[in-house]
C-alpha cells in the first residue's frame, strides 16, 4: 500500500467511481444487448453458446439475496451483467464449455428406523395377545433372534465388504497385485467371511504412513486437522470470511501439512524447480495459491515463506552462473578457441560450486531428519537451522550480482582487454565485501568474514600465481588476458624502449571505450610527472626520482601512475614492483643471467613453492594453525631401512631382462638411503584453506598484505638488484649515465662549447657545414683533450629528416646526431 | 421464512458460479476474486460503467508496466 502506483491506482478509481457520466443500468437495454449477443452468436454458428447465455442469464437473474433482497431482477443482477457486458472481449472467439455438475448420488439411508420407531418395545406382548399357541410363544423368541441374527450378519457382512474396500485401496495405492505373495491370500468372494481382521490391521497401519498424493488433490482436510484451537486457524479465518462476506470465494483449495512444505521448502532451495508448492517462473519462487495449511492464513504462509523463496531465487541464479561458466570453458577447450573466461571467474565459480555443494550436503541431512521424523520440524526450526547458510547464500548472491552480473551485458570482440576489467572489478567487489564484513565481524555470529576470506583467497589465486610465475621465473603467463599488464609482442628484448614499450596497461573500461594506452598515445607533448624506482646495489635501497617527462607520449605507457589505478585494489600497492620484477627477470633472462636470480633455497628435485603457497603458509603461521615448516607440502621425505629398499631393488632387477649391475650401482649412488614420496601438490593447497575459521582475529585484511607483501618486495630487492649490479659491473651502465650527463645534459660544457663554436662560425658566415665528417673531426677535437675513453664511443651525424622548412635560427642544428654506444 | 446461514452461503455461491460462467462464456477475464469484489461494489452503487472502465483501464498500465 506505500506504493506510489498503489496510490495512485486508488485515486484514479475513486475519482472514476465518484465523477463520472455515466448513466445508471436499464434492465431493457441489457436484455437487448443480451438478446443482440445470442443472435449473433447464432449468425456465428455458435447455437450453443446462445442458448447457454439465455439460460444462465435467466438463472442468474432469478437468483436472490443479492442487494440485500429476497427477490430476482434487482438493480445489482442488471449492473452485474451490464458491467460483464462491458467487459467482453471478442466472445465469438473463445471456446466455451459449460460446466457439467456432479450429480452425487444419494448415500443410502442406513440408519436402523426399524428399531428407532418400536423404541425397543417387546414385541412379544403383540403376538401374545393375537395368538394362544404356546408353540407361538415358544417360537416367536426364534423368530426374531432368527431376525436378530440376520441383523447381526448383515451388520457383519457390511463391515467385511467396507474392510475389503479399503484393503483394495490400498493395494492399489502400494501398486501391488494378490499373486505377488505380499498381501495375505483372500477369497474374492466378497461375502464370504473368510477375511481376517488382523490384515486389515496391517493395511490401515500402511496406509497412515503413506504419503498423501497431495500434488494429485488427494489430501483431505479431515486428516489434516489438528486437536489444538490454533491448529485450524485456516478454517476458523475461511469461516469468518465467509459470515462477514457472503461472496468470499478461498482460493486455495489444497491442503498441506507443515511438513510437506518443509521437505518442498527443503528441495527447492537444492535449487530443484519442478515443484508443486513453489511454482519457478524463470525468475523467482513463487507459493502455489491453490494450496494452503491448516495452522496458517494465506498471507502468513506466503509471509513466513518469502525469504526462503528469495534465498531459493537466489541458489538457482548462483547454480545456473556456474552451469554457464563451465560450459563456456568446456566449449572453449574443446573448440581449441583462445579462453574467453578469465581464470579469476572460474577460480570464483570453484569456490562457488563448492559452497553450493556444502549446502546441499546440510540440505540433505535435514531431509534425511524429516524423513526419519524423529524430531518435530517445523518451518522456523528449518529457518533457524539454515540462518548462517542463508546469510552466506545472500553474501554470495551480493557479490555475483555486484562483481559480475553488473558487466555480463557487455559485449566486445576483444575479449582479452575486457577480461582484465572483469577480473579487476570481481576481485574488487570481493575485498570490499571482506572490509565490510571484517568491520562487522565482532556482532557476526556466522563468521562471515572468514567465508569472504576464504573466497576471496581463492579466486585471487590466478592473478596471484601469474605474478608468482612472472616476478619467479620470468614467464608472464597469461592466457584468458586478464592480467593488469600486457607484453607488447612488437618491442624485442634488446630493443632499446624495451623498458618504456615492452608492458603495457591491459585495461579497457568498456565505459570509456578506449584503452589507456590509446588515450596516452592521443596525448603527445604533455608534461606529466613520472615516478620511477630504481634500486642502488651497495645498499639495497629504493629511491625515488622524478623525472620531468619528454615529449615522447610512448613513455607514458609506463606510468606506475596508470598502475596505481587499473586492477585489484589489495594488489596496487605491489603492483609497480611485480612490474619492475617482471620487466628485470625477462632482461635478464635475455642477458643470459636469469639462473642467478632463481629460488635456490630448494632441492633440485623440489618444486620452489610459489608465490601463492607462501602467502598461504605464512597466513596460517600468523593465525597459529601450523609451525613453522619451510618444506614445501609436495615432497615428504621419509627414512626407508636397507632391508626394505633391498627387497624393492632386487625385486626390480631380478626381473628377467632387466638385471643390470650398473644401473644398481648408480641407483644406490644417487638415491641412497632415503624413500621419496610425492604427495598431490593440489591437495594441500585445499586443505590449507578450509582451516580458516577462527572468528577472533581483527582486521583480516591487514593481516593477508602483511603475508603477502613482503614476499613481492623480497623477490623485487632480489631480481632488481642483481641486474643493477650486472649492468653496472658488465655494462658500465654508470660510465654510460656519466656520458649521458656530460654529452646530452650538457654537464661538461666545454666539449659543447668546443664543439658547437666551429659549427656556429660556420653558420655565421653562410659556410657549408653540414659534412658528417667535418662535425666528426669537430667533435674529436672537443672530447679528445678531456675524456680520450669516449672518443670510440662516441659518434655524430647529419640527419636529413628534419623539416627542412623550419626558418628559425635556433632550428637549424636539429639535423645533428650524437650517438654514444 | 427467514432462509438460514448456510442456505444463503449455498446461494450466494450459486449467484458466484453462474456469474463465472457467464464471464468465461463471454471472455472477460475476471477470475473468482475480482468478481466477487466486483459484486460488492456494484452493490455499494459502484456505476458499471465507470468499474469498467476503471478496469480496462488498469489492466492497459499493467500490461504497459510488465
Amino acid at each position: 500500500e506505500s506504493d506510489e502506483n498503489f496510490r495512485l491506482c486508488v485515486s484514479f478509481a475513486d475519482s472514476n467511481f465518484k465523477y463520472h457520466r455515466y448513466l445508471s443500468p436499464d434492465s431493457h437495454k441489457i436484455h437487448r444487448a443480451i438478446d443482440g449477443l445470442c443472435e449473433k452468436f447464432e449468425v456465428h454458428s455458435q447455437k450453443q453458446k446462445a442458448v447457454d447465455l439465455k439460460e444462465l442469464t435467466t438463472l442468474f437473474l432469478d437468483q436472490t439475496g443479492l442487494d440485500g433482497k429476497d427477490t430476482g431482477k434487482t438493480d445489482v443482477h442488471y449492473a452485474l451483467l451490464s458491467l460483464i457486458l462491458n467487459l467482453a472481449e471478442s466472445p465469438t472467439k473463445k471456446d466455451f464449455h459449460r460446466k457439467k455438475k456432479d450429480i452425487l448420488p444419494e448415500k443410502p439411508d442406513d440408519f436402523d428406523w426399524k428399531n428407532y420407531l418400536l423404541d425397543d418395545e417387546d414385541l412379544n406382548i403383540m403376538s401374545f395377545a393375537s395368538s394362544d399357541s404356546e408353540t407361538d410363544e415358544e417360537s416367536l423368541p426364534d423368530t426374531y433372534e432368527d431376525e436378530d441374527t440376520d441383523d447381526d450378519e448383515n451388520n457383519r457382512k457390511k463391515l467385511q465388504q467396507q474392510l475389503l474396500a479399503e484393503s483394495d485401496q490400498v493395494a492399489h495405492a502400494f501398486g501391488v497385485g494378490d499373486g505377488d505373495g505380499f498381501l495375505p491370500a483372500r477369497s474374492h468372494d466378497r461375502g464370504s467371511d473368510v477375511l481376517k481382521v488382523d490384515t486389515t490391521d496391517e493395511y490401515q497401519q500402511l496406509a497412515q504412513i503413506l504419503t498423501v498424493e497431495y500434488w494429485k488433490g488427494k489430501s483431505k482436510e479431515e486428516d489434516v486437522v489438528g486437536s489444538h484451537a490454533a491448529s485450524n486457524l485456516a478454517r476458523d479465518w475461511k469461516y469468518y470470511q465467509s459470515q462477514i462476506n457472503e461472496f468470499y470465494t478461498p482460493q486455495a483449495g489444497i491442503v498441506v501439512t507443515e511438513l510437506q512444505v518443509v521437505r518442498e521448502t527443503v528441495w527447492m532451495l537444492s535449487g530443484i524447480t519442478e515443484l508443486f508448492i513453489f511454482k519457478y517462473d524463470g525468475k523467482e519462487f513463487r507459493l502455489n495459491p491453490d494450496v494452503y495449511v491448516m495452522h496458517l492464513t494465506a498471507e502468513s504462509l506466503e509471509s513466513s515463506l518469502r525469504p526462503l523463496m528469495r534465498k531459493a531465487t537466489q541458489v538457482c541464479v548462483l547454480q545456473s552462473f556456474v552451469t554457464d561458466i563451465v560450459s563456456q570453458v568446456c566449449s572453449s577447450i574443446s573448440s581449441g578457441e583462445a579462453q574467453c573466461v578469465p581464470q579469476t571467474y572460474q577460480a570464483f565459480t570453484g569456490s562457488v560450486s563448492a559452497f553450493l555443494a556444502d549446502f546441499k550436503r546440510q540440505l540433505h541431512k535435514i531431509e534425511k531428519d524429516v524423513m526419519k521424523q524423529e524430531r518435530v520440524m517445523s518451518l522456523e526450526r528449518l529457518m533457524f537451522d539454515l540462518n548462517p547458510w542463508l546469510a552466506k547464500i545472500q553474501v554470495v548472491h551480493g557479490v555475483y550480482i555486484s562483481g559480475i552480473a553488473s558487466v555480463a551485458s557487455i559485449s566486445d570482440n576483444d575479449c582479452s582487454t575486457n577480461n582484465c576489467f572483469r577480473a579487476s572489478l570481481l576481485l574488487n567487489v570481493l575485498y570490499q565485501a571482506v572490509f565490510e564484513a571484517d568491520l562487522t565481524s565482532l556482532c557476526d555470529q556466522e563468521s562471515q568474514a572468514c567465508f569472504l576470506l576464504q573466497v576471496l583467497l581463492k579466486t585471487s589465486e590466478p592473478v596471484i600465481q601469474i605474478i608468482s610465475d612472472w616476478i619467479n621465473n620470468g614467464q608472464l603467463r597469461d592466457p584468458a588476458g586478464e592480467f593488469i599488464v600486457q607484453r607488447n609482442k612488437k618491442i624485442l628484448s634488446l630493443n632499446e624502449t624495451f623498458w618504456e614499450k615492452a608492458f603495457v596497461p591491459n585495461m579497457k573500461s568498456p565505459s570509456e571505450g578506449l584503452s589507456l594506452l590509446d588515450i596516452t598515445l592521443q596525448k603527445p607533448g604533455s608534461q606529466e610527472t613520472l615516478n620511477r624506482t630504481t634500486s642502488k646495489t651497495t645498499k639495497n635501497q629504493t629511491t625515488h626520482r622524478k623525472v620531468s617527462g619528454s615529449s615522447s607520449s610512448t613513455a607514458k605507457c609506463d606510468q606506475p601512475d596508470v598502475f596505481l589505478k587499473l586492477g585489484p585494489q589489495f594488489l596496487q600497492p605491489i603492483l609497480n614492483d611485480a612490474v619492475l620484477t617482471g620487466k628485470s627477470m625477462e632482461m635478464l633472462e635475455t642477458l643470459g643471467r636469469m639462473a642467478e636470480v632463481l629460488d635456490v633455497d630448494c632441492e633440485i628435485y623440489e618444486r620452489p613453492p610459489s608465490l601463492y603457497e607462501l602467502f598461504i603458509r605464512d597466513l596460517r603461521m600468523k593465525m597459529g594453525f601450523v609451525s613453522e615448516d619451510r618444506r614445501p607440502c609436495s615432497l615428504i621425505v621419509t627414512p626407508v631401512t636397507a632391508s626394505e629398499k633391498d627387497t624393492v631393488v632386487d625385486r626390480q632387477l631380478n626381473v628377467p631382462g632387466e638385471k643390470d649391475t650398473l644401473l644398481n650401482i648408480n641407483f644406490a649412488t644417487i638415491f641412497p638411503d632415503i624413500d621419496l614420496k610425492i604427495e598431490d601438490n593440489r591437495k594441500c593447497k585445499t586443505d590449507l584453506l578450509p582451516e580458516l575459521s577462527n572468528n577472533d582475529l581483527p582486521d583480516l585484511l591487514r593481516l593477508c598484505e602483511s603475508c603477502l607483501y613482503p614476499h613481492v618486495r623480497s623477490r623485487y630487492k632480489i631480481v632488481c638488484s642483481k641486474l643493477v649490479q650486472i649492468l653496472k659491473s658488465e655494462y658500465h651502465l654508470m660510465d654510460c649515465i656519466h656520458a649521458m650527463q656530460r654529452y646530452y645534459l650538457m654537464s661538461s660544457g666545454e666539449v659543447a662549447y668546443d664543439f658547437y663554436t666551429h659549427i656556429f662560425q660556420k653558420i655565421m658566415n653562410r659556410e657549408f657545414w653540414h659534412s658528417g665528417s667535418m662535425l666528426e673531426l669537430y667533435l674529436h677535437e672537443a672530447v679528445a683533450p678531456r675524456f680520450p675513453q669516449d672518443l670510440s664511443k662516441l659518434t655524430v651525424t647529419v640527419s636529413t629528416d628534419v623539416n627542412q622548412k623550419e626558418k628559425r635560427a635556433i632550428n637549424q642544428t636539429d639535423c645533428i646526431q650524437l650517438k654514444y654506444k | 421464512m427467514a432462509a438460514n446461514p448456510n442456505q444463503k452461503s449455498a446461494a450466494a455461491s450459486q449467484t458466484i458460479d453462474i456469474l463465472m460462467e457467464i464471464s468465461r462464456l463471454l471472455n472477460t477475464g475476471l477470475d473468482e476474486e475480482t468478481m466477487a469484489i466486483c459484486l460488492r461494489l456494484c452493490e455499494s452503487g459502484v456505476n458499471p460503467e465507470a468499474l469498467a472502465e476503471v478496469i480496462r483501464e488498469l489492466r492497459r498500465e499493467t500490461a504497459n508496466i510488465k
